[in-house]
């Protein structure tokens, strides 16, 4: 098949080194790239697999979520802020408190740093905070009822500042800041 | 035996002498044939498992894309689902902090009403929430002794909620002399002023004060500014049941 004669030997010799050369050579660096593109792909492929599943488990958490929960969360920390309908709340709640209110006015949206808030691990953004100052005249007995209905809102009414100061007739004069929050 | 010839009958075959030995030469192989031989073979051999090598692995990796595409266009149209969780989730995170840092200020006044001396009053009171984690109060009071002022720190420091109590601008005001006999006869008319300064930990007083019951509204004043009352559904300490209507707090 081949012949023993030197040259020819050397030719098959060259062939065969050829081969290497030129297409063994790449062709084993080619698998290697392949092999790595193929693991990578399939790293990835298990990775989007599972973060659809886990997907797929939180979006059957969110959807177990009742109607009336997700309301509440959303009046606690309301997308679109209205600042009109919490100074209606406030006026609704210094009226059922009998406070004799003196003024009531939003002070604008406010920047929240981070020192402020205590917690704050993992939370990406930090809601807006909104200021209303609100000043009434009460008596002692009105104004306690007046701090625990800011408390029992179905959003929050944090109060940022309070000052009293007694007036003449056994009334206080107080003055509030009282701050709430949007989601953000 | 006598006679016979040994070579006629022996089992031995007879060797012809005139018969030339034939000699067999081998083909001769050098070992350096040999190997090219093996390089050569190995080379083709190689060369072709590696050509179906490289297809099986292409096909391979076209699945797996084919495949890792296909997920991901899922994914385009799952993005809905992905908005909503991703929106619930930083909510809810947002809401737990302010509802852990949720702090009863009402439960603050009740303990400073509860850590002040009868015979101490409020000239004025600032409460101010520097922060999550701080609360300053600063009160101005009055009072009618020296002992009134002492008993008033200690009783102030014993408080869970308010223990780190500093007062400050102590000064009495003597009684006037030109004031009428009644008044200038009695001693215990100087006025005492002092300020208090405490510095509050919210941890100290985020309990929920408001529990479930009826929360009655204040005590009216004049009949002309009366207001219906209202049913909250609250309970407050010390405080008994009446009627009294809500606005926008039957929901929580």
């Amino acid at each position: 098949m081949i012949g023993n004669s030197l040259i020819t030997q050397i030719v098959v010799a060259g062939i065969a080194i050829a081969i290497i050369i030129t297409y063994i050579k790449p062709t084993i660096t080619d698998i290697g790239v392949l092999q790595d593109q193929i693991v990578q792909t399939v790293k990835e492929l298990d990775r989007v697999n599972e973060v659809k599943k886990k997907l797929e488990a939180l979006s059957s958490q969110v959807d177990a979520i009742s109607p009336k929960d997700k309301q509440s969360l959303s009046n606690y920390l309301p997308e679109f802020f209205d600042e009109v309908e919490v100074m209606k709340d406030l006026e609704a709640i210094t009226k059922k408190s009998r406070v004799v209110v003196k003024n009531l006015s939003y002070s604008g949206e406010i920047a929240i740093t981070d020192t402020e808030i205590e917690g704050i691990e993992g939370v990406a953004e930090i809601p807006t905070g909104h200021n209303f100052s609100l000043e009434v005249s009460s008596s002692y007995e009105e104004m306690k009822y007046l701090l625990l209905m800011l408390e029992r809102n179905k959003y929050p009414l944090d109060i940022q500042t309070l000052s009293l100061t007694p007036t003449e007739g056994g009334l206080i004069d107080i003055a509030l800041e009282v701050r709430t929050y949007s989601y953000k | 035996m006598p006679g016979s010839s040994n070579t006629s009958t022996s089992f031995i075959p007879k060797h012809t002498q005139n018969k030339g030995e034939r000699r067999n030469s081998p083909r001769q192989l050098f070992l350096g044939t040999l190997l090219v031989r093996i390089l050569f073979f190995a080379t083709l051999v190689s060369a072709i498992g590696l050509y179906f090598y490289v297809n099986k692995l292409n096909t391979e990796l076209n699945e797996a894309i084919g495949s890792f595409k296909s997920v991901i266009s899922t994914y385009d149209a799952e993005q809905d689902d992905v908005d909503m969780v991703t929106s619930i989730d930083k909510r809810l995170a947002q809401a737990n902090i302010r509802f852990r840092n949720n702090v009863s200020l009402n439960a603050l006044i009740l303990a400073i009403q509860k850590a002040t001396l009868s015979t101490v009053q409020f000239k004025n009171l600032e409460i101010s929430r520097v922060s999550d984690s701080a609360i300053e109060l600063s009160a101005g009071l009055r009072t009618d002794g020296f002992d009134s002022v002492i008993f008033q720190r200690e009783l102030l420091s014993q408080s869970d909620e308010l223990k780190n109590v500093e007062v400050s601008d102590v000064s009495i005001q003597y009684a006037s002399a030109s004031e009428d006999d009644s008044s200038s006869a009695e001693d215990d008319s100087n006025e005492i002023t002092f300020q208090a300064s405490i510095k509050i930990d919210p941890g100290s007083i985020r309990s929920v004060l408001v529990t479930n019951g009826v929360l009655p509204p204040p005590t009216p004043r004049p009949a002309s500014e009366n207001i219906p009352a209202r049913d909250v559904g609250v309970l407050i300490e010390g405080l008994t049941p009446a009627e009294a209507t809500s606005s926008n707090q039957e929901n929580i």
